[in-house]
């Protein structure tokens, strides 16, 4: 073979090479029955999503950063980012912190994620609750608040139902501080999927 | 200036003999990227640098009475895009031709375009040229370094840097007294991916074809 003719071969050889994109499964449903397996997620124009953490809940200021941060960061191309708001009137998303001191409460926290539909997007922001029991260690609610965070925002980014998998923080019951790869595919598969419900509408200043 | 690029400035600054002719040159254009990544979850998605205005540094001499040869450094700036075929819906339209009513039905795919962070691409390159003909032709290799603006999304752990190589051709233009406006039309190739791409799972690399078109004003002087 000329040597002319094995320089193109290996030019076209070059140029035809690609990035081969991972398998993407297993993933869990992101629906639930609340909305009608209908499919929300926050679109581009509605980006960065704010999270408003109400006076007196600042116990998870540092955890719902930090939680923002993994959530976005398991995200390729930048189809996810969130800040912290100052302010409710614009916030996407209110959290607050409230404590208990139930008899035999079962875990040191628990959340719930609240939101109301209207037609065909959401009524209002979020509303995310943790509430912590006194009769816990430190430590221990510490550790549960961080899992309860990063749980809750997980549905705030659409992610409605729960996994069945414990190794998930999507487990209805999170025992993880971490992210799994069925966390990351269900995100990536959610926000390539064409949502059914739109965000709460902005307000507008006059 | 990138640190990693004091070797590029340090061999333009020896890479000439005293004796030489040295012709410096200056320039802007605009330069086209193909796609850095070429995905698929749920819809095809490709993300590309868009179209952006660039400047570019060069400095040559003579390597023999045929051949030149030089360094340059071309910066690139724009935003980096994710696109992504949106929702396929059908559009019924209807209309009165010649009195009477006549519908059909268009599939409409919504295209949905963002930009994911700021893109800036810098090029420092060895050139060999010569003239053939009216063109100047050359031949160029040196780095492609990808820095984003923000660690976010395939640039989440940082920028990448990546060997390139291609071929440019430019008209000579106009004199403009000891000056020179020509423009220059190059083509260059490397191999693409990032550690966040790998550490997503991706295999391989993506080959990534850069076009770019140039007007540049060159000068020159002979040294004692």
């Amino acid at each position: 073979m000329h040597r002319s003719t094995m320089v193109v071969a290996a030019v076209a050889g070059l140029a035809c090479q690609t990035l081969e994109p991972p398998a993407r499964e297993p993933s869990y449903p992101f629906t639930d029955f609340t909305t009608g397996q209908l499919v929300f997620r926050w679109t581009a124009d509605r980006l960065p999503v704010r999270y408003f953490v109400t006076p007196g809940s600042e116990a998870i200021l540092n955890d719902v950063r930090d939680a923002i941060q993994l959530w976005e960061r398991e995200l390729l191309f930048g189809e996810f980012r969130g800040v912290v708001a100052n302010d409710s009137g614009s916030a996407d998303v209110i959290l607050r912190v409230v404590s208990r001191n139930d008899v035999n409460p079962p875990s040191p926290c628990r959340g719930v994620t609240a939101f109301a539909v209207d037609g065909t997007r959401l009524a209002q922001p979020f509303a995310v609750t943790v509430t912590w029991q006194e009769s816990f260690t430190a430590a221990e609610v510490a550790a549960c608040l961080r899992r309860v965070t990063i749980h809750e925002i997980g549905h705030t980014l659409g992610l409605f139902a729960h996994s069945d998998d414990p190794a998930d923080i999507m487990a209805s019951n999170p025992t993880v501080q971490a992210l799994s790869l069925r966390d990351r595919r269900t995100l990536e598969i959610l926000y390539h999927t064409t949502p059914d419900l739109g965000p709460p509408l902005e307000e507008v200043s006059p | 200036m990138p640190p990693r690029l004091l070797p590029f400035v340090a061999a333009a600054c020896v890479a000439f003999p005293a004796t030489a002719q040295v012709r410096v040159q200056a320039g802007i254009g605009l330069a086209a990227s193909s796609a850095l990544v070429e995905d698929f979850i749920v819809k095809p998605i490709t993300v590309r640098p868009a179209l952006a205005p660039t400047l570019w540094f060069a400095l040559d001499g003579r390597l023999d009475p045929t051949y030149r040869i030089g360094v340059g450094l071309g910066v690139a700036r724009s935003t980096l895009r994710q696109h992504t075929e949106g929702q396929t819906s059908d559009i019924v339209t209807c209309s009165r031709i010649f009195g009477t009513m006549a519908c059909w039905v268009e599939q409409h795919t919504e295209q949905l375009t963002y930009d994911i962070v700021t893109l800036t691409v810098w090029q420092p390159t060895i050139r060999v040229s010569r003239t053939l003909n009216a063109l100047e032709v050359g031949a160029r290799g040196g780095l492609q370094i990808y820095q984003a603006a923000q660690p976010i999304g395939l640039f989440l752990y940082g920028g990448t840097i990546t060997p390139t190589v291609g071929v440019d051709a430019g008209l000579p233009g106009l004199r403009l007294g000891s000056l020179r406006v020509g423009l220059t039309a190059d083509w260059m190739i490397s191999r693409f991916s990032t550690s966040t791409l790998r550490l997503f799972g991706f295999r391989g690399k993506q080959m990534a074809h850069r076009f770019g078109l140039r007007i540049a004003v060159a000068g020159g002087h002979r040294a004692p």
